[in-house]
């Protein structure tokens, strides 16, 4: 073991260094400059301690290699110097172009040719490298090399700012040990004086170039990794304690046991290996705690942790499913449990959150809940005396059973299955419990209240909306109730404007042929008259129509013989009927009594077999009878008239029937409101009005009345 | 004035009868029809200077008489076609100027002598 090991420590840190400057900023050109030189020359540092203690490889191959890192080494400067500290690659690139073309001829006989290197011999008992010819100009090269990056370095000097200045002639400094030294040591030396057993001393010249960048990085903020450095001298600082005290421990021990020298491989490889077991056995540690916790038993959880996590938790949790399900899960996490869950009570609703979902369903009935309630303790399931009360709770696998009350309420039962490990509930476990139930109990019967609220206001929301609907379709009601107003009160004036007009143009007409025809004036006035009754009876029927809308049409029930009063309209209609030479008459076998209103009974016959002389061609016959029918009468007034359409006849009892090819309008003469008022006051009286028609044929209007 | 041609659309007889009758001795030759289809038949013969045209009318309204009529319009045009109703019902008197009318008159604002004066008016004459 000697000094030459200062040469590996130097490449590890190096190794460290570049690496950090690299991580730092990976695409900034002068980062990864530096972090390659950093690379290559403690590759270049490992490659000169195999070449003196050889493994794998031949020592030839070894100083080849290293060689081969030189012109990296050289290579990255010389990249480093043309872009630092701007990081611009502009002027970088025909430089190193250039460099790279002629190293290409000096690798070839490094690689391939004893131009270079003739031979590694042991000369002295010490190893050293006979050069060939070539050797001197990849001398001259380098000096030439570093001339240019001098001159680089000199300019970027100058035009730096003062930080970038500090920073510069550091690492310029360190650079420029390093490469003086390794020229005087590899090249000067072995060539002039024909020595190269001093390769390996170039190894520690690194040592003043690392000395000088750390001081930039940590004085001067080169490339901003001062923190990285600082966090990781300790844990560097650790590794390398480490790494001394257990392989100088081992060279020691094995010196002194076996009496043998460790041989340095297997010195460095037990070394590295200390090294893993040392930094993995932290982690490890912690990775293998957290496994076994879950398998075995741990009385691991800070009760005064867990009760401000749980606090927390239930200030944040506003409904109660929320509250349940997250405080179940931080107790089952933090006790350890294999279940646990909340059994709540509102009014007579039990509810019942478990932590997860067993095989078995929890499962309890308000005699449960009665039950367990009665002691108004914390239960422990191996305390407890056999009872009723344990063995209900071993049934439902319940370990411990904790109710929750507030002053005013009872509001449930925290209840905990077994521990994950199958130990038993320690008085940590307790205490904990006990300290949870009152703000528990609180928390619970907040979130009650909360949803009852929330439900509340749900239940007011659905209210309003369905108030607000039905107010909506009242409001369509009465618009549509307005439009049939409107059309009620230009169809009742149109009515009303008829008779007016024609009472109105013939009085004009017999006035103009008062003197001179009378006859004919007499006419004209018998026109009018006639028309005034219209009139009138028009407006009778509209007060009708209004009665009826208004549910104020009032009927006086007596007992009426109906063959009798249908005789006395048969008398009244003789003349009307006459006029068309209508056979009008009745038949009625015996006496039948009815139950109706004498006047409205009246009417209703008339308009029925007025409608029928109307409708009845001259000559034709109208025939009225009443028959028993079971505890009714039904009248028929039926006639040879021009017979109703199928599709008309349900149009027939509606206000102002519309009929076919009509927009929205009546379109008989008359005022269209005879049928509907027949209609209701049969209907009032308690009977029904039908009509059976065949076109050209005739139609019979048939009611019913009650009979008596 | 002998070829002035009237059509009178009315339903109500006596109404009918009196139009014809005074407009008639007015010197015009009128031709009447009692409900909506004998009004929509004599209309697409065509030829009228003026029908006067009921709204209220049995078997087919003043207003769909209008409709169809505009459908299929007579090869022979009617000059004009005035309603002449008691029905003030806005919008359909608005339909019934949409479908061609010229304008309404209403039965209860004339009297036989002011209904003359108006169709002179109406056709320029006398």
């Amino acid at each position: 073991m000697d000094i030459k090991i200062l040469g590996i420590l130097s490449g590890l840190f190096l190794f460290f260094l570049g690496f950090i400057v690299w991580y730092q900023n990976r695409k900034n050109p002068a980062n990864i400059s530096l972090s390659v030189f950093a690379a290559s020359s403690a590759l270049w540092c490992f490659c000169l301690y195999f070449y003196e203690n050889p493994v794998l490889y031949t020592p030839r191959v070894w100083i080849t290699l290293a060689y081969f890192f030189v012109f990296l080494m050289v290579g990255s400067t010389l990249y480093f110097s043309s872009v630092f500290p701007n990081g611009s690659t502009k002027e970088a690139t025909i430089p190193v172009v250039l460099y790279t073309i002629f190293s290409l001829p000096f690798i070839y006989f490094l690689f391939f040719t004893n131009y270079w290197i003739k031979d590694v011999v042991i000369v002295n008992a010490a190893r050293s490298t006979i050069t060939g010819p070539v050797y001197l100009y990849w001398g001259i090269f380098n000096l030439l090399s570093g001339i240019f990056i001098i001159n680089n370095f000199i300019k970027r000097y100058k035009a730096s700012s003062l930080l970038s200045r500090l920073q510069l002639r550091y690492v310029f400094v360190g650079i420029g040990i390093m490469a003086v030294s390794t020229l005087a040591v590899d090249v000067i030396v072995p060539v002039i004086f024909g020595n190269s057993s001093y390769f390996w001393v170039s190894s520690l010249f690194i040592i003043p170039f690392i000395g000088l960048s750390t001081y930039a990085i940590i004085k001067h903020r080169l490339f901003d990794i001062r923190l990285i450095i600082a966090r990781s001298v300790s844990y560097s600082l650790l590794l390398v304690i480490l790494g001394v005290i257990y392989s100088s421990g081992l060279f020691v021990i094995s010196s002194l046991i076996t009496k043998t020298p460790t041989p340095a491989s297997s010195l460095i490889s037990s070394t590295v290996l200390a090294l893993v077991i040392a930094f993995t056995f932290q982690p490890l540690r912690g990775l293998l705690e957290k496994t076994t916790d879950k398998v075995f038993f741990k009385e691991g959880y800070d009760t005064e942790s867990v009760l401000n996590t749980l606090s927390k938790t239930m200030a944040t949790s506003l409904t109660l499913n929320d509250l349940t399900t997250r405080v179940l899960s931080i107790i089952t996490s933090e006790l350890r449990l294999a279940d646990a869950a909340f059994v709540t009570m509102d009014g007579k609703n039990i509810q019942i959150v478990e932590s997860r979902i067993r095989n078995k369903k929890l499962e309890m009935t308000a005699g449960d809940i009665e039950k367990m309630k009665v002691t108004k303790k914390l239960l422990v399931l191996d305390e407890m005396e056999e009872s009723g009360l344990k063995k209900l709770m071993r049934d439902k696998e319940i370990f411990i059973s904790m109710p929750l009350s507030t002053k005013e309420h009872f509001i449930g039962f925290l209840l905990l299955g077994e521990k994950s490990s199958g130990e038993i509930f320690f008085d940590q476990d307790i205490n904990f419990l006990s300290i949870l139930g009152p703000e528990l109990s609180v928390a619970l019967e907040n979130a009650q209240r909360f949803e009852e609220i929330s439900k509340f206001n749900i239940t007011l929301q659905e209210e309003v909306k369905r108030a607000t609907r039905e107010l909506e379709s009242a409001n369509l009601k009465l618009k549509k109730l307005d439009q049939v107003k409107d059309e009620f009160i230009s169809i009742a004036s149109h009515d009303l404007r008829s008779p007016m007009a024609t009472v109105k143009n013939y009085i004009w007409l017999a006035r103009s042929e008062l003197g001179k025809t009378p006859a004919k004036a007499k006419e004209d006035l018998d026109i009018a008259l006639e028309s005034t009754e219209h009139g009138i009876s028009l407006v009778a029927d509209m007060l009708d129509v209004s009665r009826i809308e208004a549910g104020r049409i009032e009927l006086t029930p007596e007992k009426l013989d109906i063959g009798h009063e249908i005789t006395l309209v048969v008398e009244e209609l003789q003349k009307q009927a006459g006029d068309k030479k209508i056979n009008l008459g009745s038949e009625t076998s015996e006496e039948i009594n009815v139950k109706a209103d004498k006047e409205r009974l009246h009417q209703v016959i008339t308009n029925l077999a007025g409608n029928a002389i109307k409708f009845t061609p001259d000559g034709g016959r109208v025939t009225i009878t009443a028959v028993k029918a079971g505890n009714m009468v039904e009248i028929t007034v039926s006639d040879t008239g021009i017979g109703i359409k199928k599709e008309d006849i349900d149009k027939l009892f509606t206000k102002f029937g519309k009929l076919e090819n009509s927009t929205n309008l009546p379109t008989t003469a008359g005022t269209g409101l005879g049928l509907y008022i027949c209609k209701n006051i049969i209907e009032l009286s308690g009977g029904k009005i039908r009509v059976e028609s065949t076109l050209g044929k005739g139609s019979k209007f048939i009611f019913t009345l009650p009979s008596l | 004035m002998d070829n002035k041609k009237i059509l009178v659309v009315e339903d109500d007889q006596n109404t009918r009868n009196l139009y014809q009758r005074v407009l008639e001795s007015a010197g015009f030759k009128v031709d009447v029809a009692t409900d909506g289809a004998e009004g929509l038949t004599k209309c697409r013969e065509g030829g009228y200077d003026l029908v006067l045209l009921d709204i209220m009318l049995p078997k087919m309204d003043g207003i769909v008489l209008l409709g169809e009529l505009k459908k299929s319009p007579p090869k022979v045009p009617n000059k004009n076609i005035y309603m002449l109703t008691n029905l003030a019902h806005d919008p359909i008197l608005k339909e019934a100027i949409t479908l061609g009318a010229k304008d309404v008159l209403l039965k209860t604002d004339v009297n036989p002598e002011e209904l003359v004066n108006k169709v002179k008016e109406i056709l320029s004459v006398g």
